[in-house]
């Protein structure tokens, strides 16, 4: 029950209030990590989503508005078709110089309802032609794809530059708009009109829109208007009707070229605009605040378990262990909360209580077993019997006049009746001391003058009550291993003070003495007895230890001694543990 | 008449065994007695018993530690192991030869009786068949390195004459006899002297009886004592304090 506590300490290296606190660490930096990640993911989506919808609006709106103006130009074509100086001029035998003045004429005030109309050639079916143009054009009739223009049958085919037949000196390049001319009645081909709008007639458009660079161009890559970097990245995939999205280096950057076929063979392209605001502020506001409100909801969460969880368990641990140290089977009396810590401690309590109930329990039989066994003995021994035989014996020295015989009996016999004392497990220090001095007078008979015996009592301690035979053995000890191995006359001295922290009992011999080692042997705890100790009788650690069991702590008995001068044994008994004997004991 | 030794720390115990037994009537006497195990191997060479009676609890050397000891350096040494009532299954234990009886303390003397007359018998046949063996013969040589070696041993408890010649191969008696024509003492006389000088540098040292009487190889301090007075004249406490005088 003593010192069962240190052997099975268990070596903890966190606390749960550590681990709670480290936990709760990792955990807010994975968040943060896992917060940031995709952060990040979702801005770069939605820049993507946004670029890409930036994109296809632009290319749209261009689209349409080409779409739109083709529309017109288209309808205006007509317009100078069906014109009646214009039919006249390609009707007339032979184009004269009035005809002509007429046809331009009549186109002129068609072309200058748009002011970027640029020039209308019409061209007869022999070759001669009027045009509005004015500056210098270079007009290569052969590159003019007439077989094209003629297989439309009356649609406008839509080239730049008239696929490269029409130049103008000084000026971009052109839309432009070819047909061919019938007779409205006869279905008889008349000749050709070919419109040239100005490139630039889209350049308002594109800008207009969100991007960071636009062009138009042709299927085979000739631009019509806007960047020229942007008509640099063109291939043949953006010839689709439906829109295509291309990552792309622009400028020595990653950029999203969108771009779609506006009217055959017109291509739109559209570089996505660089440095936007993928996320608006608010939302990463948000984000923040969401952020900060999770750190703070998991510091509450750790605070919590600390204060309800890890620091009460931290303290009934506390209270277990100091319970466990004290040696003692006592209860826990610090305050735990009312929960399921709180039943914990209860529950502990609860087993100690049942423990120590055991524990008093077997105390108690063990005490009747040793009652029992006490009886038997005496009754083996037949006190009766032994006391009565040596009153005969000792009457039959007197008769004999053996004086020394009879002191010797008489004083064997008074060792026995105090030695066996009813069998009592306390009896007055009185007793005890008479008990070790008929002992002693009987050893000094057996060994000659080997010793001289003194006792220097204190008579207030005579009556104080000692467990039966705690002196005896003692001097017994002095004897066979003190002043017999000394070979010297030796002197053993009992000792009994009353002092004010209690009662102080001496037994000194100046045998051989004890070493440092032998003390701290005969007062350890361990029981191992070993063979040789069993045959020479030595009582000195039992009875110690009896001492020990008795008054239930270490320093109830100490060792003096020096090698070869003497042994001093000190008992003492604290005054709230002296028992005084009743009266009449 | 057979010889008896009687080995007991009790003064009185020895007296009352011998005093109580009609040995006579045994054909048996008593030739000696010793108070412990020391005191006996230091004699034993001297007295030659063929019976030893020896108590089992004596300090320094024990009965039976002095048995083992004996009975291999004695063969035909009878020994009889006085036991009380709570050592005799533990002494059975440690020693259990055909030369060894037990008896239980205190002695009634119809037991011993009984006892002696049957070793007695024993006795009586083993006498007819026994010859003495000679040993070989001893060189004052040889008496030279047993000296040398005496000088170098004396420490050690358990030496005597009968170890010594089982150590160099001799008869004992032999040994004895060559040793006292050689030297003009006895073995016993030297081993003495080489252990008391010793003593006598010691206690001019002011060193303890008990200590002293370990380190020359006497380690029971009474016979030590003994020893020194027989040797010096004087008690050891008498010599310490004349030296620390000077």
């Amino acid at each position: 029950m003593l010192h069962g506590g240190a052997k099975n300490k268990r070596e903890f290296k966190m606390s749960l209030q550590q681990t709670t606190l480290i936990m709760l660490i990792i955990l807010l930096l994975f968040f943060s990590i896992m917060f940031m990640i995709t952060t990040f993911i979702i801005s770069k989506r939605t820049e993507d989503d946004f670029k890409r919808r930036t994109s296809e609006t632009a290319v749209n709106n261009v689209v349409s508005t080409i779409r739109a103006s083709l529309v017109n130009y288209n309808y205006l074509s007509r317009l100078i078709m069906i014109n009646d100086r214009v039919v006249s001029y390609l009707k007339a035998e032979v184009a004269d110089k009035n005809t002509i003045y007429e046809a331009r004429t009549g186109i002129y005030e068609i072309q200058s309802l748009y002011s970027f109309i640029d020039s209308v050639y019409i061209f007869r079916n022999d070759g001669e032609y009027v045009s509005t143009g004015v500056g210098r054009y270079e007009i290569d009739m052969e590159r003019l794809e007439k077989d094209e223009i003629l297989e439309a049958r009356g649609s406008v085919v839509i080239s730049i530059d008239g696929n490269g037949s029409i130049k103008k000196a000084g000026s971009g390049p052109f839309l432009t708009m070819s047909r061919a001319i019938y007779d409205i009645y006869t279905q008889k081909l008349l000749g050709m009109l070919v419109m040239n709008i100005t490139g630039s007639v889209f350049e308002e458009a594109l800008k207009l829109q969100n991007s960071s660079g636009m062009c138009i161009l042709d299927s085979d890559g000739t631009i019509l208007c806007g960047s020229e970097e942007i008509c640099a990245l063109y291939d043949r995939a953006y010839f689709n009707n439906k829109m295509v999205y291309k990552n792309v280096v622009y400028n020595g950057d990653k950029t999203l070229l969108t771009g779609t076929i506006a009217v055959e063979p017109l291509v739109v392209l559209c570089a996505a605009v660089k440095d936007i605001d993928s996320l608006p502020r608010d939302i990463l506001l948000a984000l923040m605040i969401t952020l900060i409100a999770f750190i703070i909801s998991a510091f509450i969460c750790a605070w919590f378990i600390t204060v309800n969880i890890a620091r009460p368990i931290g303290n009934l641990s506390e209270a277990m262990i100091h319970t466990r140290t004290s040696g003692w089977l006592k209860k826990i009396d610090t305050k735990m909360p009312n929960n399921e810590i709180g039943r914990l401690a209860e529950s502990y309590n609860s087993m100690i209580e049942y423990l120590n109930e055991l524990f008093n329990r077997l105390l108690e039989n063990e005490k009747n077993v040793q009652k029992a066994e006490m009886r038997v003995l005496q009754e083996q021994i037949k006190p009766h019997f032994l006391y009565n035989t040596l009153e005969t014996i000792s009457y039959m020295a007197v008769q004999e006049k053996a004086t020394k015989v009879h002191d010797a009996l008489e004083t064997l016999g008074s060792f026995y009746r105090n030695f066996l004392s009813k069998g009592d497990r306390e009896i007055p220090l009185r007793r005890e001391l008479s008990i070790t001095q008929d002992y002693l007078s009987l050893q000094r008979m057996r060994y000659g003058n080997v010793f001289e015996d003194e006792y220097i009592i204190d008579d207030e301690t005579l009556d104080c009550m000692v467990p039966k035979l705690i002196l005896q053995p003692l001097v017994e000890n002095s004897i066979y291993h003190g002043v017999r191995l000394k070979g010297e006359k030796c002197v053993i001295r009992i000792t009994t003070r009353m002092e004010e922290d209690g009662l102080h009992i001496f037994v000194y011999d100046s045998g051989v003495g004890m070493g440092d080692d032998m003390i701290e042997n005969v007062l350890g705890n361990n029981n191992v007895e070993d063979d040789a100790n069993v045959l020479s009788g030595f009582g000195l650690r039992g009875t110690i230890n009896r001492i020990r069991y008795y008054y239930d702590f270490d320093n109830v008995v100490q060792i003096r001694s020096e090698s070869g001068e003497y042994t001093e044994v000190e008992i003492f008994i604290p005054k709230a543990r002296v028992k005084k004997a009743k009266e009449g004991d | 008449m057979y010889r008896v030794m009687i080995i007991d720390d009790e003064m009185s115990a020895r007296r009352l065994l011998k005093e109580s037994i009609d040995w006579q009537a045994l054909d048996m006497e008593v030739v000696g007695e010793a108070a412990s195990g020391i005191e006996a191997i230091n004699i034993i060479d001297d007295l030659r018993p063929d019976i030893v009676f020896v108590d089992i609890s004596m300090p320094f050397m024990n009965g039976i530690e002095f048995t083992k000891v004996a009975t291999q350096r004695y063969e035909d040494l009878i020994i009889i192991i006085l036991t009380g009532f709570d050592d005799f299954e533990y002494a059975r234990q440690c020693v259990s030869l055909p030369v060894v009886e037990y008896m239980l303390k205190p002695i009634v003397r119809k037991e011993v009786t009984e006892v002696l007359t049957k070793i007695k018998g024993n006795l009586d046949k083993r006498k007819k068949s026994s010859t003495h063996e000679a040993g070989q013969d001893i060189t004052p040589s040889a008496i030279q390195q047993i000296m040398h070696y005496l000088r170098e041993n004396f420490t050690d408890s358990n030496i005597n004459l009968t170890s010594v010649a089982q150590h160099f191969g001799f008869n004992p008696s032999y040994l004895s006899r060559k040793f006292k024509q050689e030297t003009g003492k006895s073995f016993v006389e030297f081993l003495i002297k080489c252990r008391m000088d010793r003593a006598i540098e010691l206690a001019g040292q002011g060193m303890k009886m008990f200590c002293t009487a370990t380190a020359v190889g006497i380690p029971d301090p009474n016979y030590f004592g003994r020893c020194f007075k027989k040797y010096t004249g004087i008690s050891y406490s008498e010599f310490v304090n004349s030296q620390s005088g000077k």
